[in-house]
This record gives C-alpha cells, structure tokens and sequence, in this order.
C-alpha cells in the first residue's frame, strides 16, 4: 500500500469502529431503557433481545479494531459524477412530494442525460417526455398510486 | 404417475396454454419492475383472473408467479436492480457476468435452471404426494431457531472476504429490522420517540436502495459509457457453461425443495443458503462474486424448487407457507375447494390439473424466455446516462408504492448511499439483507423457546444438528478463504 | 372452441385495456370511490380465521366495486403495526383495516392502551364467529373440563398459544382460565403471529391449545375441537359444544367489518355500506364463511361505531374488576 492509501484507510477503518460503537452503545442503551424504565410486563424480553444485540456489536466491533489494517477503501477517479447523480437522486425524491411525479421525472432525467450524458438540451429533453409519459401510463395501467403533487388539479401525476 | 400425466393432458389444452402464455408474459412485464416482486405481481393481476375458468385461472395464477419471478431476475442479472429478495443472489454473479458482457448467457442459464428445478419440483411434488408436508408439523420453536441460527451464521460466514466483517454486517441486519414495534408485546423499539420509525424499515426500500441505487451511483466510477460491454460476444451459453450450470442446479433443488417443505422457509431465505453452500463445495470457489454461471444457477434453481417444496404444505395442510401462498389459496377456494388432506382425494382431478399447470407454466416460461433473452441483452446497452436515471425512477417508484408512503422513499434514498458507501469500504452486503429476512424468526421462536421452557432444546435434536452445522460453516470458512489466498 | 378462446383472449385484454383508459381519462375532483385497487390490511398471519374472511371478502367486494381488493398481512406487534399503517394512511378509502375486536375493542383493555379507539372511522361490520378451543388430534382430553382437570392437577406444565394478550382468541382463553378458577400464573402463554401458525404449533404438539376457527387441520384429524364460545354452536361443526354446555359460560363473540383513518369521506361509508349488506345477504358469502365457521352479521357504519364502542366501554370496565 501508498502512504496516501495506508493514511486513508486508517481513516475509514476509524470511522467504521466510532459509527458501530456508537450503533452498539444506542441500542444497548434502548435495551436498557425498556428493562428500567418500561413498566411493562414483557419489557424484559423485549428489551433483554436489544441489549444482546447491541453487545454483540460491540464485542465484535472490538475483535474488528484488533485485527490489522487492510487496504478497504478504492480510491478511483469519477467521484464528481457519483456526487451529481446523488444530488439529483435527493433533488428528485424532494421534488417529487411538491411536483408530482411527471414533472420532476421530466426534469431528473433530462437533467441525467444534460449534466452526466452530454447530450443535447433538445435531445434530453424529448428523451424524459417519452420516458415520463410512457413511465405514467404504465404505473397507472397496473393501478400503482403515485405521488400527485400541487399541480394535480391540472396534471394527474 | 397416470394421473399426473393426465393432468399434464388436461393442462395442455389450447385454451389453458394461451391463458399460460398470456400469464408468463405479463408476469415477465410485471416483474420486471422493481419492488414489484411474485408477490405483489399476483395479488395485482389475482382480479383479472376472477372472469377465467378454474383450471384457467389457476393456470393464469401460477405463469403470472413464474413470470414475475423470472421478470425480477432479468433486471437483476442486467442492471443489480433486484425485483425481489431472492433476485439479489441471482445478481451477485449474474451482473459481473452482464459486465463481462455475457448477459446472454448467464439470462439464458437462470430460465435453464429455473426450468429444470421446477420440472424436478414438480415431479417430486406428484410422487411424494401429501404425506410428506406432514413433516412439517414436526418442526417446532426449537427446530425454528436451530435453523435460523444455522442459516445466519452459515451466510455471515461464507460470503464476505472476512467472517468477521460478514458478522458485525448481520448483526447491524438484525438491530435495523428490529426498529418498530415488537413481534409480540407491541412495544416501539430504537424509534426516538418518533412516529415515522414505529412501522420500521420495510425490506423492500432498504433493499432496492442498498443494490440498486448503490449500484447506480457506483456506476459513474467507471470510466465506460454502458453498463455492459457493447460488442456482445453470444447469446447462449456454451456447452461446458450448460453442464457447470446444470449441476450446480440440480445440488441447489436437492437442498431447497426438502427445505421448502417447512413453512416460513421462505425462497429467499434458501436462495442464500444454496449459493452459499455451492460456492463452498466448488472445485473453483474464487470464480464466485466474479461472474460464476453456477452462482447463477443455484440461485435461480434454488429459488424455483423452495416455491415448488411450499406448494406441498399448502395442498396437503391448507396452510399458506408464505404470502403467495396465501393467494393461491385464495385462488382455490373460489371454486369451493378446501385444500387440506381430502383434497387430494375428493378433488384428485383438480390437483392433478394444478400440478400439470405447473409443469407446463414452467415449459412456456422456457419457451417464451429464450427467445427474449436478445431483446434484453439489447436493454444494458442502452449509454448509461440515458439508463440510469430510468432505473432510478422506477426503483423509487418501487419503493414509494409497497406502501404509498413517502418516508418509504427517503429510506431507499439513504440506504443507495449506504449502499453504495459499504461496497466502496468492500462490506459484503448479503448478511444484511439475509438478517433482515431471518431476525423476526431468530426473535420470536427464540421468545417461544423461553416462553416454554429453554429445556425443550435438550430433547430436540434437531435443533443441536443444526448447531453442529453452524460451527461445521465457521471452521470451514476458514479453510475456504485460505484456499482462495 | 376457437371462437371461445379469441373470446376469453379479447375479454382479457380489453379488461387490462379498460382499466388503463379509466385510470387515464378519470379526473380526480370527479372521480368516484373506488377508482383504484384497494388495500385491506389484516394484522394477523395468513392462514388463520382472519386473514380467510378478509380473502373471501375481498374477492366479492372487488367484483362488486369493480377494482382489486388486495390484502395485505401486518401480522405481530399485538395488532399494532397494522392499525397504525391504516390509521397513518391518506383518509381516501384506498387503504382499510380489517376490523375485528382485536383492533379496537378489546385494546381497550390494555393499561396504557396505545390506541386511540375515537379517532378512527368505523365502517360497517360484515360477519360474527364464537372462538374454538382446539387441542392436538390424539390428545387424551375430550373435554374441556379434562383440560381444565390437567392444569389444575399440574400446575406450571400447560402451554398454550397467546396472540400478543389482547386479541379475541386471548380474551376467550383467559375467559375460560377466570370462568374455570385457574390461576394466570400457572399456565404459560407461547406467542405466535396468528392462529395460522399457532394452530400448526398445536398440531405438532409443541404447544397444548389454541383458540381460532375452522381449518383444515381439523377435518384431518390433526387438531380437535373441545369447545366453542360464544351462545351458539357452529353449523359446520355441529357436535362440538358451546363452552356455556361445557360449564364454563363464555359468551364472548367476535365481530368481523371494516375501518378507515380519521375523516374517511362520507361517500366511501354509503358505499361500503352497500357493498357489505349487499354482501352478507348474499347466499354463497353465507355458505363460505359458515364452512370457517362464521355467520353474517351486517351492521351499518353508524350503527357499528355505537357497537364498538360500547363494547370497548364493557370490556374495560370488565379488566378492571
């Protein structure tokens, strides 16, 4: 291993251990909540499961902090475009609440196509109408609902 | 034997064959889709089947499962999206093998091995006859949970690079689906006070966002412009792949359809299992995760024999196995049938009609798949900016629609970056997922046993056997990832 | 015979071909309940008493309303994650709860009962069943006072199948336990999801009763039927006695309907309404659910809310003595 990769990989193996820890200590303390505070009848299984759990984690956790740095992280070239397709994934799921479905899947796909494909506005644009429409069509032909948005007075979906 | 014969006669009718094919084909259509598993597929299309004959509808009923289920495949093999939970198995090697740009083959292999695990399913469902489900009685609380702490600790162990990473993952599987209100008492667990976390994690979200998703946002790593190489070398596999996919599903029907019998058993759960075992009996087990047809084809043939081994409890006992199950029984009695012990002998006809519609579901299935096998080859060369962002779509709107709700949908969101997080940082993802389908299990028959009296485990040997086998999985674990390194 | 084919073919697709044009061409300010599948969500395991009506009514509903009827299992969590998932649903009539004492009224049992039984729209109510006391097949006891004998004689060894503590199934056996002078501390209660696995669990003989209704374990000699509560016996089973005849008077009997979120419109109600009485006069609905051991029982949505209630009010006051 690089120095640089050595460096990295400690740093995620760190973030790894903190995050179960923590994972361990929430769910162990949740365990611990319902054996204490609960009143209960079955508060002790329900509870006494979590804590089981939460150790488990934790002692695994452990064992996994013992054991020697392995390379575990790939550092690779292409992590700008990762990062717009997340940004518009989380655009998408945002806009679907206000917009409805077949105005935000218009505008995600055409943006894809824009920003990550290098096509054309034009040529982006008329690939999402197809895909939004036809997309619609089939949902509502097999009777899965879909989210309406503000606008559903004048468009369904 | 006659009489099974006869029902394949009485099957084959020109009308039930068109109802057959009509059935694979929108099964297929459907099951594509993802979030939109057998299950949903059948209870979609069940009203439609209302207005048909008997035979007609039953016919209908189990292509529209059999299409479906191959649908999930297909876009799991094409793109990592899995339509169901047993597709995610089928997408560990079938998507490396659709990047090597040998889609056509390792399609063409799960409708082979789906096909020959129905037909032997099938065979054994019609010679055995109903006596056998009646083992299923035998299993109780402890045999429940000796089985779920076998299945656990055999994937955690088999599927990773490390039998610690695939432990700590299947531990945070169990603690993720424990979120919610308990199986038996109802009280809310790890929610925070919130009311959004009180129903849980769904499965269908977290798992089309740690594949799928993850699998989207992984993509644009890459330098290349297509999800599969362009220049596709064959369609249909060679002989000596046939052969290697062959055996492997014929050893994946021998482990699944016994286990089928046993209600709860899910496919999904058993398509792990079979992959996991064939991967650690194989002469070649680092071909495994890199594109192996038998890695296919276990899944596949696996899958396919576990809802065969379901089908018997439900004729034999009357009681569902599962939720597709459920429907079909639904689907019986429409007509007045009672399945249980007198069905096999006041409505022998009928039965027999039943188990024939499934051999020649099976059949159609083969038959219309292959040919189609081109046209979806021709799906992952679509340039992957104008793919991806589809995919997208239809995975949220997977998601979105198990429960019309929209937490569902941010759920799949955080869980494609979880997804896409733990594969870059090399975590295997299966005893995740496998945790998911098992804990409620693991929970309730391990309360039951308590509830009881822990000391019926001393007099259930069933349960110590599948100790055995749990601590036989961790030893051999370490030889196997000796033998790779 | 070619023509019936082409006729069957044309009749399937146009009915693929119709609902894709209604779901197409319907607005929705117009539109009239139902315009699209409906979901019942039944919070029990698939294979008990339960989960069959709600299939069985599922079925003539969705002719009647011309739309899919699904349903869909919730089981576990004592009934709650399934009231909660319909309660928390858009109050449009697409999303219904299969309504029986377990989700409303015996709830009102529980100490700190989390549900809140005003804040929900009752809808009518369709049928009625009296709880079977089922044992395994080859059991010794072919009574419910020879149960009754065993507990008291050993107290600590009798197990029997429990649904979480506060569904119908629950309240009968305890009933029962109450009625018979056994102490709760020397039975033990086994959780399970539903009657469906529990009454496996009783034919495999790892647990020693359970409660539900008629099933095909039964007709094969698997599960044995000691006695049924509620004041009548049942048709299909016409020599089990009720517990009454037994000596032990529980006249518990279970409801059977359909309930919404808050704010359910009133078009929705008028047409379940319909729908359901329609459905429980209906002759073939009637030799269904009497072969699982129900009978109809219509109740109107305004009536049953009164019905539920006040017997929510009766079992409280119940739990407290």
């Amino acid at each position: 291993m690089s120095d640089e990769q050595t460096v990295r990989s400690r740093l995620v193996k760190n973030a790894e251990i903190g995050i179960l820890l923590l994972l361990g200590a929430v769910v162990t303390g949740d365990g611990i909540r319902f054996v204490l505070v609960t009143r209960h009848l079955r508060a002790l299984e329900v509870g006494g499961y979590e804590i089981l759990l939460g150790l488990l984690l934790i002692i695994l956790t452990l064992f996994y902090a013992l054991k020697p740095l392995a390379e575990n992280w790939r550092i690779s070239e292409g992590n700008r475009n990762t990062a717009i397709g997340y940004g518009l994934l989380v655009a998408y799921a945002a806009s679907l609440h206000g917009l409805g479905y077949i105005i935000s899947t218009l505008i995600v796909v055409a943006a894809y196509m824009r920003l990550l494909g290098g096509y054309r506005m034009a040529s982006s644009l008329a690939v999402a109408a197809i895909f939004a429409t036809a997309s619609t069509w089939l949902w509502t032909t097999l009777m899965i609902s879909l989210p309406r948005g503000y606008f559903s007075t004048w468009i369904l979906w | 034997m006659d009489a099974f014969l006869a029902g394949i006669l009485a099957a084959c009718s020109p009308q039930n064959l068109a109802f057959a094919f009509m059935g694979c084909l929108i099964g297929t259509i459907v099951g594509v889709l993802p979030g939109i598993g057998a299950v949903s597929a059948v209870a979609i299309l069940f009203p439609f089947t209302v207005y048909l004959p008997p035979e007609g509808m039953i016919i209908a009923l189990i292509s529209i499962y059999y299409g479906s289920m191959y649908g999930g495949s297909t876009t799991a093999i094409l793109m990592k999206v899995p339509g169901e939970v047993s597709s995610i198995v089928t997408a560990i090697d079938g998507y490396e093998m659709t990047k090597q740009g040998r889609a056509g083959p390792a399609l063409a292999i799960a409708a082979i091995a789906s096909f020959l695990a129905g037909i032997i399913g099938t065979i054994l469902v019609a010679t055995l006859g109903p006596s056998t489900a009646r083992l299923a009685l035998g299993f109780g609380p402890a045999e429940y949970l000796g089985l779920s702490i076998f299945s656990l600790t055999a994937i955690a162990a088999l599927s990773g690079r490390s039998l610690l990473r695939g432990a700590i993952i299947a531990v945070v599987g169990l603690i993720l689906v424990s979120v919610g209100y308990d199986e038996a008492a109802g009280l809310a667990r790890l929610t925070f006070g919130t009311t959004a976390l009180q129903q849980g994690f769904n499965i269908v979200p977290v798992m089309i966002g740690l594949f799928g998703l993850g699998e989207m946002l992984r993509i644009y790593e890459e330098e290349t412009g297509h999800f599969s190489k362009v220049r596709i070398d064959k369609l249909m596999p060679s002989r000596e792949e046939c052969a290697l996919g062959l055996a492997a599903g014929a050893r994946a029907t021998a482990l699944s359809f016994p286990l089928g019998l046993l209600p709860g058993m899910l496919p999904s759960v058993l398509s792990f299992l079979a992959y996991t075992l064939e991967k650690h009996f194989s002469k070649t087990p680092e071909k495994f995760g890199k594109g192996a047809v038998a890695g296919v084809a276990a899944a596949e043939a696996s899958n396919n024999a576990a809802a065969m081994g379901n089908l018997l409890p439900l004729m034999a006992l009357g009681v569902p196995t599962g939720p597709t199950m459920a429907l079909i029984l639904g689907a019986l009695t429409v007509y007045g049938l009672a399945p249980g012990p007198m069905l096999f002998i006041a409505q022998a006809d009928f039965v027999w009609t039943v188990i024939g519609s499934f051999f020649v579901a099976n059949v159609i299935l083969l038959v219309l798949n292959l040919p189609l096998v081109g046209v979806w080859v021709r799906i992952a060369a679509i340039p992957k900016a104008i793919l991806t962002p589809a995919v997208m779509v239809l995975c949220l709107v997977g998601a979105f629609s198990v429960r019309n709700s929209m937490f569902d949908l941010w759920v799949c969101v955080v869980f494609g970056f979880l997804g896409w997080l733990l594969t870059r940082a090399k975590w295997p993802l299966a005893p995740l997922v496998l945790a998911y389908v098992l804990g409620p299990m693991l929970e309730s028959s391990a309360r039951q046993v308590i509830e009881l009296s822990p000391l019926v485990l001393l007099e259930r040997p069933l349960f110590w056997m599948f100790i055995v086998l749990a601590a036989l999985s961790l030893w051999f674990s370490r030889r196997l990832w000796r033998a790779i390194e | 015979m070619n023509t019936s084919i082409l006729n069957r073919l044309r009749r399937c697709f146009s009915l693929l071909f119709i609902s894709a044009l209604a779901g197409l061409s319907v607005l929705p300010a117009q539109a009239a309940w139902p315009e699209r599948a409906i979901e019942i969500i039944v919070a029990y395991a698939p294979g008990g008493g339960s989960d069959a009506i709600a299939r069985i009514a599922a079925r003539i509903m969705s002719r009647e309303l011309g739309v899919p009827v699904n349903v869909v299992n919730m089981p576990g969590g004592n009934q709650l994650p399934g009231i909660e998932a319909v309660m928390r649903a858009a109050p449009d009539g697409y999303t219904l709860l299969l309504e029986t004492p377990a989700t409303s009224s015996i709830k009102a049992t529980i100490p700190d009962n989390p549900v809140d039984l005003e804040a929900r729209t009752y809808g009518p109510l369709m049928a009625a069943q009296g709880a079977l006391i089922m044992v395994k097949g080859d059991s010794p006891w072919n009574s419910v006072s020879d149960m009754v004998d065993f507990i008291k004689n050993n107290p600590g060894s009798f197990t029997y199948v429990r649904l979480g503590g506060s569904t119908y199934s629950d309240l009968v056996t305890q009933g029962l336990f109450s009625v018979a002078g056994i102490d709760p501390q020397t039975v033990k209660p086994v959780d399970y999801s539903g009657n469906g696995p529990g009454n496996i669990a009783v034919a495999g003989g790892h647990v020693m009763m359970s409660g539900g209704s008629i099933n095909p374990l039964i007709s094969s000699g698997d599960l044995k039927v000691l006695a049924i509560a509620g004041p009548e016996r049942a048709t299909a089973l016409p020599d089990v006695p009720t517990l009454a005849e037994s000596g032990y008077p529980v006249d518990f009997v279970a409801y059977f309907g359909f309930s919404g979120p808050v704010g359910l419109p009133e078009e929705v109600l008028n047409r379940l309404d319909e729908v359901v009485q329609k459905m429980s006069g209906d002759d073939s609905f009637r030799k269904e659910i009497e072969a699982i051991g129900f009978y109809p029982r219509f109740l109107p949505a305004k009536e049953a809310r009164t019905y539920i209630l006040d017997e929510a009010e009766e079992y409280r006051a119940l739990a407290k003595r």
